[in-house]
């Protein structure tokens, strides 16, 4: 199975534009990974005051005032989370249409990353609505909005699973793959196994209400917290770097003036270097 | 063929054990554990009492066997990489297996060590020094399991032969990171069984 449809007949002319496109398409899903980290932490973050947490041990009522304070404001940050909590879309998509590239044949370990990378997507972006659900009425019962504070932090934390599916399958990737200019550097590989043993520990802020290990706490928040925004820069740059590979080999390929390219069947190779 | 002498003269052009990238998570983990132990000063600091006491209801003979059992791992794994070198695959698997062997005997000493201080209410809630007795072992615990899956692959590969330069680079790769662990148990075990 390949993602293609059969192609029409290309003449030099489409085919270098085809190009063009689809390295500008993966470049700007390459800078929605920065666009995320930006506008989850700046959004979510600081203008929604949501850093520094909320404290787990916080009692009901510190809770509930927390949340009346500047509601707006942090209504506002929370919708541009959400915004950019889907860019994640288009930035794991540009980073399996890369890993495809070293996938000779089927290309599943591209799949499963982007597949996976859904699911982060989900589970962000569900905390990010209980958390506008939870700034919609401040005046509420001050113990359901402790409750919906808890579980918004919890899921926004603590589902590192589905991002340790999109770590693995890159990392496969890049240690399988033989191209003589491989797609992703092998130091990445390393990275993104690391980033996958760092992230965690953020399954200990389930069993504490304080210290380091809490969801305000260094090993539960900000060191899970600060590999996962790093990865996201690191991996505009691989991106970036590598669309612009592709599209370098893919002009080597391009047919001759006048002679248009027939069905993808027939040029295996120049039709590789599209797909 | 003379393959003993031509894999030493090409290991020999690299600058580094295993790859780059390696090191990378070497000296990241350090970076991290450090925090962590700094940390760990930190709150043993504010509670001086509360840290000697708890120190004491440890019981220092698992973790000095523990130590004893991870350096003989350590030694196992160094005769594996110099039997890779030298073209000796069945003395390379051999001596993997040794590493692993010994290293599941430290998680299975672990898992007794922490079931027996459970058994007497020493729990993570009990106090702050268990809640981080158990996370840094259990975190380091974590990173046994992640190098016995690296030596578990680098078993298969030095079964295999071990031909080709990246092969070597591999293995050397999971021995770093398995002398990674054995280092960090080395600084854990004084501070948090020994450290007033």
């Amino acid at each position: 199975m390949t993602w293609t449809a059969p192609a029409p007949p290309l003449d030099r002319d489409a085919y270098l534009r085809d190009v063009v496109l689809k390295h500008r398409v993966q470049q700007v899903g390459a800078w929605c990974g920065i666009g995320f980290v930006v506008l989850l932490f700046g959004g979510w973050g600081l203008l929604g005051n949501f850093i520094p947490m909320v404290p787990p041990s916080g009692t009901p009522e510190e809770v509930a005032r927390i949340y009346s304070h500047h509601a707006d404001l942090r209504r506002v940050g929370l919708l541009l989370g959400m915004v950019g909590i889907f860019l994640t879309i288009p930035f794991y998509f540009a980073i399996s249409m890369q890993m495809r590239r070293s996938e000779p044949r089927t290309p599943v370990l591209a799949m499963l990353q982007f597949a996976s990378g859904i699911l982060v997507t989900v589970v962000l972006m569900i905390p990010m609505l209980l958390f506008l659900g939870g700034s919609f009425r401040p005046e509420r019962t001050p113990e359901l909005t402790q409750l919906v504070n808890e579980l918004s932090y919890l899921m926004l934390i603590l589902p590192w699973p589905p991002i340790i599916g999109q770590l693995v399958a890159l990392s496969v990737a890049t240690f399988a793959d033989r191209r003589p200019r491989p797609v992703f550097p092998r130091w990445s590989a390393y990275m993104n196994l690391w980033i996958a043993v760092l992230l965690t520990p953020a399954s200990l802020i389930v069993f504490f209400e304080s210290g380091p290990f809490a969801w305000n706490g260094l090993l539960g928040f900000w060191i899970p917290a600060a590999v996962f925004g790093s990865w996201y820069p690191v991996m505009t740059w691989l991106v970036l770097r590598a669309a612009r590979e592709e599209a370098e080999e893919a002009r080597l390929l391009a047919p001759p003036a006048g002679e248009p390219v027939g069905d993808a069947a027939r040029v295996p190779v120049a039709a590789g270097a599209l797909r | 063929m003379s393959a003993p002498a031509l894999h030493r003269d090409r290991d020999a052009e690299r600058r580094v054990p295993g790859e780059p990238g390696i090191w990378l998570v070497v000296i990241g983990d350090l970076l991290i554990f450090g925090v962590l132990f700094g940390m760990f000063l930190h709150y043993r600091a504010e509670q001086p009492e509360l840290f000697a006491a708890s120190q004491r209801e440890l019981t220092p003979a698992f973790g000095f066997v523990n130590t004893l059992v991870l350096l003989g791992s350590s030694l196992a794994v160094v005769a594996a990489v110099n039997a890779v070198r030298l073209g000796r695959s069945l003395a390379a698997s051999r001596a993997l297996l040794v590493a692993m062997l010994l290293g599941g005997t430290f998680v299975a000493l672990k898992a007794v060590e922490w079931t027996t201080k459970a058994g007497d209410g020493l729990v993570p809630d009990t106090n702050d020094f268990f809640q981080q007795y158990y996370v840094f072992t259990g975190l380091h615990l974590l990173h046994v399991l992640v190098g016995l899956t690296a030596l578990l692959f680098a078993r298969r590969i030095a079964a295999a032969g071990a031909r080709q330069r990246q092969d070597r680079a591999l293995i050397q790769g999971a021995a770093v990171f398995w002398h990674l662990v054995d280092l960090l148990w080395l600084i854990l075990f004084p501070l948090v069984y020994f450290v007033h």
